[in-house]
């Protein structure tokens, strides 16, 4: 077990200083395992096991040598990213780079009809800044030159993003028009060994994009997913 | 640098979440630096400085192989203790530590050196054993190798089973306090060992180390730290 990964996971999940939930005022050991809450203070809502489930994606792309950078679209507080950073420096990854892309002003309002009574635009605390999650990258030492920021409707920053290569695509966008975006956008960058992470499989509007997507493009790779698996993930292999 | 324990102080110092101070309630980096402000939540209250200096030693004592456990009389919510079991963890190291307290708080001035000086009186300094043991588990450091000693000081020191001593972390305020650890515990210092005192700016606690000094004859020299506090080194042979 690697110590520093493991306390911060626990930093950043908020297990260390039981930090309570936003809408009841308790916290609870288990919702925090399972990502079940959102958190008032600590910086990731997806759980001790959403982030050891990156861990293990990430630990196996850099074992394997996969290229590519890493990117999370959909942050909210940064923290997901925030251990992917700590990742590349504690196994002293000098080259690769982290992408930060979000809207950074919450959850934009349902377009597409899939998304049809998913209306999160109107949740205030989905909407976190740029300058706060650059401050949550530095509460913890960890904002370097390779982080950087895409800000705006992935629709619009996606398509002429600098990205070259990707070895793990996280998705956590919630709709299926921001899933559809990403896949498009930025699938075609994946590379071969590398990992794409559904965090929002569990929403039918998400699963409905990811599976159009993989049907449009003859995708075949098994989805993964398991106890300690929050959504799905699949390991590109053609 | 180690991205471990550099956490940990981030971590226990509560500056990855600006934990707010209980007094103010807001968080001030500063203060939180300095160890000038109590916080609310996070396990300790003595700064950057106070536990980078408790680093230096301890790592000393473990790259100097100076026998003997490491111990910390007058613990609050056990930050201090966490973190030199931290050091240990990292290192591979397998030396006791002695988490020594009245686990109720400060007691009551008896001695006409500690007159008016009525730390008592706050409840925040009063935490339980439960509280501290809880507090260990928070980070996964809840070792077999950390022992609980309860009771105030003039019970518990004199027949406590500790043999050797590489560090003696004294944070008990009172000159009663300080004057009962030095008395029973410095003899068991090895020789190259640290003795370190967190309240000498308060007048019993200073009265309390120099009366001691002067009666040992301990003339090896004192070292202030910035912040607050000093600390020498055990000098002669083993």
């Amino acid at each position: 077990m690697n110590l520093y990964l493991d306390l911060i996971k626990r930093a950043l999940i908020g297990l260390v200083y039981e930090d309570p939930a936003l809408h009841t005022g308790v916290f609870t050991t288990y919702a925090r395992t399972i990502g079940s809450d959102w958190p008032a203070h600590a910086h990731t809502m997806i759980g001790w096991k959403g982030l050891s489930n990156i861990q293990s994606r990430v630990e196996s792309i850099l074992a394997d040598k996969i290229p590519g950078d890493l990117i999370e679209c959909g942050v909210w507080r940064g923290g997901a990213c925030v251990l992917m950073q700590a990742m590349l420096k504690v196994y002293g990854e000098t080259t690769r780079q982290l992408w930060v892309a979000d809207s950074f002003k919450g959850v934009p309002p349902p377009e597409h009809p899939e998304d049809k009574n998913f209306n999160l635009a109107s949740v205030p605390c989905l909407a976190v800044p740029q300058s706060e999650v650059r401050h949550n990258f530095e509460l913890y030492n960890l904002l370097d030159d390779n982080v950087h920021f895409l800000e705006g409707w992935f629709a619009d920053t996606l398509p002429t993003t600098p990205i070259g290569k990707l070895a793990f695509l996280r998705l956590d966008g919630d709709l299926y028009k921001s899933t559809m975006d990403t896949l498009e956008n930025l699938y075609p960058k994946l590379s071969i060994g590398g990992y794409v992470d559904i965090d929002d499989y569990n929403l039918s509007c998400c699963r409905a994009a990811v599976e159009s997507y993989r049907m449009q493009h003859g995708i075949k790779e098994p989805y993964c997913y398991g106890p300690d698996v929050p959504g799905v993930y699949w390991r590109k292999e053609v | 640098m180690s991205l471990y324990l550099d956490l940990m102080k981030r971590v226990l110092l509560g500056l990855t979440y600006e934990d707010i101070a209980s007094n103010t309630g807001k968080f001030d980096v500063h203060a939180r630096m300095t160890g000038w402000d109590w916080p609310a939540h996070a396990h300790t209250m003595i700064g950057w400085e106070r536990l980078t200096n408790v680093e230096t030693c301890v790592q000393s004592v473990l790259d100097g192989e100076v026998p003997g456990d490491l111990v910390e009389c007058g613990v609050w919510r056990g930050g201090t203790c966490i973190f030199m079991q931290s050091i240990l963890k990292e290192r591979g190291e397998n030396r006791q530590v002695w988490v020594v307290d009245s686990f109720k708080g400060v007691p009551p001035p008896e001695l006409p050196e500690d007159k008016d000086f009525n730390l008592y009186i706050h409840p925040e300094l009063s935490v339980s054993q439960a509280q501290v043991k809880h507090n260990f588990e928070l980070y996964n450091l809840l070792g077999e190798n950390v022992h609980f000693l309860e009771g105030w000081f003039a019970d518990t020191l004199p027949t406590a089973p500790i043999e050797k001593i590489a560090v003696l972390r004294c944070d008990g305020d009172l000159y009663k306090s300080t004057m009962n650890i030095l008395e029973n515990l410095y003899p068991k210092l090895s020789p190259g060992g640290y003795c370190i005192i967190d309240d000498y700016s308060q007048s019993p606690c200073a009265l309390a180390v120099e009366t001691y000094r002067k009666r040992m004859g301990i003339t090896d020299p004192e070292i202030g730290l910035e912040t607050t506090g000093v600390y020498w080194r055990k000098s002669g042979t083993v």
